[in-house]
């Protein structure tokens, strides 16, 4: 296995029209996925990820930057080096797992080292070894017809780990499967990477799914890379609103800031609010409008006080695991909150107060 | 090359149409016009052609309802049996309805008969004979495709009417009947303009009646010595053609667009089928008569025909003989030639254009070069220029292409200039088949096999040409079965020594030997059948 690196990698998509303006798809992305980490591109979709991936792939060529495999560049575009996409050792596994129908799951997991004409021998002793990473060896004489989606998703995960490639490249892979085959195969995969050793580069949208398996996440937003970090620390510290708002139930309220006193005061709702304030980057944030992120475990409900936000509660919607509740500010804001399963939820309507034990603060205009 | 093949006949055909003796005129075009010579055949190619096809798609459109939304017993036979003539080449049909319809028919002689006439009532001879049996070639084309939007239209909307009060008919006139516009109006254009630019049927039923049309006008004068001008005159009336083609293609395309909004789910929940009630029964007798007079009596007329030693005896006893199919064999050794020869022709222009087909969609969807891509859309896009012509306009243009020896190639009258002349006119059928599979395939599978480090040539063959196989073969199939029974390019192209079963048959029928004619008839009626089933259980099992 073998670590990636992306150097200043830019594309555009060509605009309708000869001349008209194209869209910018990755805007000039440096990352750099170590060897045998388990590295995720998250964002919403549109946003560059798949791009980026299959322009690591070979699929897409890029319009400037370098992007290098193990000790290999595989793509130098001032120096036009653009290797094909058979030629860069690299396994990936689709979202449509794209195995071969016409194949047995032995014939499809075979396929890369008979294009390399293994012999014979090597070729089975392989292809039974990767069959066995996957728990499929009782399957190999099946055609993927007659598999289950999850079944499926092993033969590509198999035949992408067969011809022992550089590093892996997953693109979405857990998307088509249910719920609870989902949560399994995240934890096989996560156990298949740290076993073998495999350097990962993950794309998805679902980010329970980047923070459960990654070493560390990059979020891209419209081509760019705006954070990347382990999943705690991406978690703890989103470096903008729009990193903040993605992660987990978070509700965004608009506040001023004044840190011309002795201690940063904060109003939400033109009211104080106490709590640990935490602000992401002060040389970004001034004083007057702000944007203040707050997830839904940060916020405490309470009887009113005068040290607290009075919230009217609008509505409580059990999920299973906690309730959800959701109040409305004087000003009309609404904040979601975490309730533990057992307590009981407060009537509709009551008259409430809320305290946070963080915040996170950005400037109010988008960035 | 593919220009010199597929575009410039069309081009030259052009010229000739607009000049006489090389000086650019009028004069050809001026036939058509209503104080023309020719304005006759034009009227009467559109008079038939709206006739047959309003006759063809409104009984299709009935027949497919029926059989798809109630509870007729008898669906999969009835649904068959009126396919059945689409297998039956158009010029065999229209002679075997000669041997009821005409003087001597068996329906008129029984007819005479039941009534004590004196002369025959019915008279297959002219327009009427035409247009009915031009409607009955027509039909099956427009009940395949009619059949197929109804199964796959959504039958909750009529289930919708029918609990909104309607009654089965009335939801079927108001529901089905609006939603299922654009396909009949898809299944109207295929009809018509196939039912326009046949030559067969025209040809042995219009022509003794003196009912001229277009495809007739220009046979004629292209094998008129006489007039000077025939050539510019056939090509200009092949334009005319050539334009209801291009039009049809036009307005069926947009058919078919408008018909994707339409259709509302591949995967609709099957209505419950109308319930008929006792009228079940009265329904499936009417389908039993229409399929045993319209559909076996032809092929049994030929089959009496055939077997009986002489006109005009009755069929029994020692006047039953196998002499005719005999003397066939025995005594027309051009028959059993251009069998062969048909043969060849079928089998090396179906294997060449999948073939073909085949490179051209890979290299352009699966190429890695620039210049291959674009040399592979180049070639589709020239390679479907014939698509819109009717078989009539691509003979002519191979005529006028190939009379003199053109780039050093001395073709015309040879077996070569037929092949060429099928390769235009069926390239388009495995070229369309293959580029809608490959369409269809999830470009990941062909994305894993490049990651697997096979290189494009390798892909085609290990990944690409497997999961395509069955469009291969039905586009193979496409060209061979027509191919077999070609009739309309080959009797303006064939040369002594190289006619094809069409033309043969065709003559023999012109020339009057009935039984003779009959027996061929039947041999080339349960061949093709016989062949169509042998390729579809080949085709099924792999």
């Amino acid at each position: 296995m073998a670590r990636i690196v992306i150097e200043n990698v830019s594309k555009t998509y060509q605009g309708s029209k000869r001349g008209g303006e194209g869209k910018l798809a990755l805007d000039r992305v440096s990352l750099e996925i170590r060897d045998r980490e388990f590295f995720s591109l998250l964002g919403p979709s549109g946003c560059g990820k798949t791009t980026l991936l299959r322009s690591v792939a070979g699929f897409f060529s890029v319009g400037s930057g370098r992007i290098t495999i193990g000790e290999r560049v595989v793509v130098d575009h001032a120096a036009g080096v653009l290797v094909a996409p058979e030629e860069r050792a690299i396994g990936m596994v689709f979202q449509s797992y794209a195995v071969w129908p016409h194949m047995t799951v032995f014939q499809n997991v075979a396929y890369p080292l008979k294009v390399q004409s293994l012999a014979q021998e090597e070729r089975r002793e392989r292809v039974r070894a990767a069959l066995q990473q996957v728990r499929l060896e009782q399957l190999e004489h099946r055609y993927p017809a007659e598999l289950s989606g999850g079944q499926q998703q092993r033969v590509a995960l198999a035949r992408a780990i067969v011809m022992q490639p550089a590093a892996l490249l997953l693109d979405e892979p857990l998307s088509n499967l249910d719920a609870r085959l989902r949560a399994q195969m995240r934890f096989e995969l996560k156990e298949l990477q740290q076993r073998l050793g495999l350097t990962i580069l993950y794309v998805t949208h679902d980010q329970e799914e980047a923070l459960a398996m990654s070493d560390r996440i990059a979020v891209m937003e419209e081509g760019k890379v705006v954070q990347q970090d382990s999943p705690q620390d991406l978690y703890r510290e989103p470096a903008n609103i729009g990193v903040a708002s993605f992660l987990g139930r978070t509700s965004i309220l608009s506040g001023t800031l004044d840190t011309s006193g002795a201690a940063p005061a904060l109003r939400i709702a033109g009211r104080s609010v106490d709590g640990s304030l935490m602000i992401a980057d002060r040389r970004q944030v001034s004083d007057g409008q702000v944007l203040v992120s707050a997830r839904y475990g940060a916020v405490r409900i309470t009887e009113p006080g005068t040290d607290r936000l009075p919230a009217r509660m609008r509505v409580s919607t059990f999920m299973g695991d906690y309730w959800l509740h959701e109040l409305t500010l004087e000003d009309g804001q609404t904040v979601v909150a975490r309730g533990d399963v057992y307590d009981r939820p407060h009537p509709q309507g009551a008259e409430l107060g809320v305290d946070f034990t963080q915040l996170h603060i950005f400037p109010a205009t988008a960035g | 090359m593919l220009f010199v093949l597929f575009v410039l006949p069309f081009v030259r055909l052009a010229i000739l149409a607009a000049t006489r003796q090389g000086a650019p005129t009028a004069q050809n075009l001026l036939l058509l016009t209503p104080t023309g010579a020719d304005f006759r055949a034009l009227r009467n190619s559109v008079l038939v052609g709206v006739v047959a096809t309003t006759l063809a798609v409104s009984a299709a459109a009935i027949a497919s309802w029926i059989l798809e939304r109630t509870d007729v017993p008898g669906t999969r036979f009835w649904s068959w049996a009126l396919v059945l003539p689409y297998f039956i080449p158009p010029f065999v049909t229209a002679f075997a309805w000669t041997r009821l319809l005409g003087p001597i028919g068996y329906y008129n002689l029984a007819l005479m008969r039941l009534f004590g006439l004196e002369r025959p009532p019915l008279q297959i001879y002219g327009a009427g004979g035409v247009i009915a049996v031009s409607a009955l070639y027509g039909f099956p084309f427009a009940f395949l495709i009619l059949r197929r939007a109804i199964r796959n239209s959504d039958g909750s909307l009529e289930e919708a009417a029918r609990i909104s009060g309607a009654s089965p008919l009335r939801s079927a006139v108001t529901v089905t009947l609006p939603t299922l516009l654009p396909s009949i109006g898809a299944a109207a254009i295929i009809v018509f303009v196939t039912v326009v630019s046949m030559f067969g049927i025209p040809a042995i039923l219009g022509v003794p009646g003196r009912f001229v049309v277009l495809t007739t006008r220009i046979y004629a004068y292209v094998g008129s010595f006489g007039n000077r001008y025939g050539l510019n005159i056939a090509a200009a009336l092949s334009m005319v053609l050539l334009l209801i083609g291009v039009l049809g293609l036009l307005a069926q395309q947009r058919m078919i667009r408008r018909e994707r909004f339409v259709t509302v789910t591949g995967k609709s929940s099957l209505a419950a089928p109308v319930r008929l009630g006792a009228l079940r029964w009265a329904v499936a007798g009417l389908f039993a008569v229409v399929v045993a007079l319209g559909v076996l009596a032809p092929i049994v007329a030929l089959l009496a025909t055939g077997v009986t030693r002489s006109l005009g005896v009755p069929l029994r006893g020692t006047n039953v003989t196998l002499e005719h199919f005999a003397a066939i064999f025995a005594r027309m050794p051009v028959v059993a030639r251009s069998a062969g020869n048909s043969l060849l022709l079928g089998l090396t222009i179906a294997s060449l254009t999948t073939v073909v087909a085949a490179g051209v969609v890979f290299v352009r969807r699966y190429g890695r070069s620039g210049i291959a891509k674009r040399f592979g859309r180049i070639a589709d896009v020239l390679m479907s220029v014939p698509y819109a012509v009717p078989g009539m306009v691509i003979g002519i243009a191979m005529i006028v292409t190939w009379i003199r020896p053109f780039a050093g190639l001395r073709i015309y009258n040879t077996w070569w200039i037929l092949a060429l002349a099928y390769l235009v006119r069926f390239m388009i059928f495995p070229l369309r088949s293959v580029d809608a599979a490959t369409r269809a395939l999830d470009p990941s599978l062909i994305e894993a096999a490049q990651l697997s480090g096979a290189a494009p040539p390798r892909i085609a063959g290990d990944i690409v040409t497997p999961l395509v196989r069955p469009s291969l073969i039905s586009g193979w199939i496409l060209v061979f079965m027509p191919a077999l029974t070609e009739l309309t390019l080959s009797i303006l192209l064939f040369s002594p020594g190289n006619e094809t079963i069409g033309v043969t048959a065709y003559n023999i029928i012109q020339e009057g030997l009935l039984p003779v004619a009959s027996a061929l008839a039947v041999l080339i009626t349960l061949g093709v059948l016989a062949i169509d089933m042998v390729l579809r259980r080949l085709g099924d099992t792999r």
